[in-house]
């Protein structure tokens, strides 16, 4: 290939050395540490969003305790002309077979005000109510009306009645009846006339925390506390391309990085590269099960199905009994074996398979746009591959699952955008990017894979 | 020198070793820069942008070949795609796509030029022929290879390669004329 004039260029340029100046140096070593620390922080990114938002999740529950607390606190200083008491329906007090509903008795993150009430209702009645009724006893406030209470019966005839009438009333039935029975069944919600739509259920904190001369009063809990409670189950699927990155950051770099690997040295001698390596189809379909943690915030997680793949050229596939090294030292005998030379080369597509669970915080961008940013890690098995691994040393492709790594952990962020959310599901879609932060293969070699695609989210809610 | 532990205490990023290596190649790889660009400034800036991948690829590095000659393919690399992106270069990297008749030529003077004088000869070289004379002659890639490297036939590497080289010979034997005469004045 080469003659002597090539030699003695050389042997020539061999020679020629220069020094450098003293800011080059400088220059490397500035940029080595900035260039690393921004690998390790992207690399750390999606750990910080999981960890970011369970502090925020934690700090909101205890918020919702406190301002519980100090609700009920406030509202224990108050005098007694406080909010009024509107009696949806008077007419139930008279009811005599009045359902009584159980109401659930809540733990820390309970609703509860208190209001003063006229002595008249507590000596007359309450007292006479065991402290189990009492727990079970409670008004609703109604949202729509700030400071006033209803009273929740069946049927609504007079909205604007004040405590004071329904004092009246409770009192005019205690008298002719002699009996608290009427009471109780008046202020216990009648579950089968009740219209489900217009009043929301309420907890009631336990009774021995609350004042006995004060009617115990509870907030409906908010829908929003309601639906954090439960987990969504759904179906996600992702379709894009996937590749090999040698090393974050460098999806696109030229795959000349292969061919250092494969001994060079400064003569002519030939010199064995292997090929480059193009995308491949990738897909993902799984289960995923969500919960809301909060109004913009949610965590999801689930069970998905991994396919990736990328396409290296190879030559001729031989039969033959052949030893391959996977490093300067290990060695190991195969029996098929792909050439990487020759003239007959054809694609072949390394697949791989993995199932996998992934872990991920959703947060949304906007409070009014469904655009949620998806960051978080996933756990994957590989469970096959029928990639090709190459030999520097005798320039030829082979097959050996066992030399890559069968548990890997990618990191992943993604932004999706609700296409339609009605009362039954919702559908989520938007682009997903996933990186390995493992190596691929054992001898750490510093192959990543990755894959960037469209990611499509179809929730069911619960009612 | 132990490569191997070099390389490893660079891997755990301790600055002695990381600036040991970097004094034991710095020279010869500004030399190789040197060759591919048109100004020293230039040089350093490819051996900068070497190094930096270097350090930032070390863990890449297997051991299976000499340390020199990776670091070397990673500054050639980084060599050709600073002409790529650098607009002063970019006409270095026009290959026109003539194929005519490469005539070989074996005759060749001996070249009596220092190595300074030698590479200056060929950085003097026109537009397109600098680079694929560096990558062929003194790097040992074949024209299949520069021509993936650079994006071109592999027959355009090659008539360019022929051309370059024709010119180089002729500019050598010049110089090596002046030479004689001046040992002859003397």
């Amino acid at each position: 290939m080469q003659n002597s004039f090539e030699k003695q260029v050389q042997e020539k340029m061999d020679e020629l050395q220069f020094v450098p100046t003293e800011p080059v140096w400088q220059n490397i070593e500035k940029q080595i540490r900035t260039k690393k620390d921004r690998r390790r922080l992207l690399l750390w990114l999606p750990f910080l969003f999981l960890f970011l938002g369970g502090i925020w999740w934690l700090s909101n529950d205890n918020n919702v305790t406190k301002s519980a607390a100090t609700i009920e606190n406030k509202n224990a200083d108050e005098k007694a002309d406080g909010p009024q008491i509107t009696a949806e329906h008077q007419t139930t007090i008279e009811k005599k077979n009045a359902t009584v509903t159980p109401i659930q008795s809540s733990g820390s993150r309970a609703y509860v005000k208190t209001s003063p009430v006229p002595k008249e209702i507590n000596s007359a009645s309450l007292n006479s109510v065991s402290s189990n009724e009492k727990e079970s006893i409670g008004l609703y406030k109604n949202a729509s009306i700030p400071g006033k209470l209803i009273a929740k019966t069946g049927v609504r005839k007079n909205k604007s009645a004040t405590l004071q009438d329904l004092n009246k009333s409770i009192l005019d039935s205690l008298t002719k009846s002699g009996d608290p029975a009427p009471l109780k069944n008046s202020l216990i919600p009648d579950e089968k006339t009740e219209p489900k739509d217009t009043i929301a259920p309420y907890k009631v904190t336990d009774s021995k925390a609350v004042d006995s001369n004060k009617l115990v009063v509870a907030e409906p809990i908010k829908n929003e506390e309601r639906s954090t409670s439960k987990w969504q189950l759904g179906f996600s699927a992702t379709a894009g391309f996937s590749g090999i990155a040698k090393s974050f950051g460098s999806f696109s770099e030229n795959n000349l990085m292969d061919a250092f690997t494969g001994g060079f040295n400064n003569s002519p001698s030939p010199v064995y590269r292997p090929s480059s390596v193009e995308s491949g189809l990738s897909f993902s379909a799984g289960v995923i099960t969500k919960k809301k943690l909060s109004n913009r915030t949610s965590f999801s997680t689930g069970l998905q199905y991994n396919y990736y793949s990328n396409i290296i050229a190879v030559g001729q596939m031989r039969r033959q009994d052949t030893t391959v090294y996977s490093n300067a030292s290990i060695s190991q005998s195969v029996s098929r074996f792909y050439l990487n030379s020759g003239t007959d080369f054809k694609d072949y597509q390394n697949r791989y398979h993995f199932i996998g669970i992934p872990l991920s915080i959703d947060w949304q961008v906007f409070k009014t746009i469904p655009l949620t940013l998806q960051a978080g890690v996933a756990v994957q098995q590989l469970i096959s591959t029928n990639a090709l691994l190459y030999d520097a040393r005798n320039n030829l492709y082979y097959s050996d699952k066992d030399a890559f790594k069968s548990t890997q952990l990618f990191s992943s962020i993604g932004l999706s955008y609700s296409i339609f959310n009605r009362s039954g599901s919702s559908l989520l879609v938007g682009p997903q990017l996933q990186y390995a932060i493992s190596n691929l293969e054992k001898n750490g070699s510093g192959k990543h894979i990755f894959s960037l695609g469209l990611s499509a989210q179809f929730l069911f809610h619960k009612k | 020198m132990d490569y191997y532990l070099l390389v490893k205490d660079c891997l755990k990023e301790k600055p002695a070793a990381q600036r040991q290596l970097y004094e034991h190649f710095a020279r010869t790889m500004l030399s190789v820069c040197y060759r591919y660009t048109k100004s020293m400034a230039d040089a350093e800036d490819v051996l900068q942008e070497g190094f930096v991948k270097v350090f930032l690829n070390l863990h890449q590095y297997t051991f299976k070949g000499e340390l020199g000659g990776w670091i070397r393919r990673i500054m050639v690399t980084t060599a050709i795609n600073y002409l790529k992106r650098n607009a002063r270069y970019q006409s270095e990297l026009l290959f026109p796509d003539d194929h005519l008749h490469v005539v070989s030529n074996d005759h060749h003077p001996e070249i009596k030029l220092e190595a300074k004088e030698l590479a200056d000869l060929i950085r003097q070289l026109p537009p397109g022929y600098q680079a694929i004379f560096n990558l062929y002659a003194v790097e040992g890639f074949n024209h299949v290879e520069i021509g993936k490297i650079l994006g071109i036939q592999e027959s355009t590497s090659r008539s360019q390669y022929a051309r370059a080289r024709a010119l180089l010979i002729q500019w050598i034997e010049q110089k090596n004329n002046d030479i004689k005469k001046a040992v002859y004045a003397k």
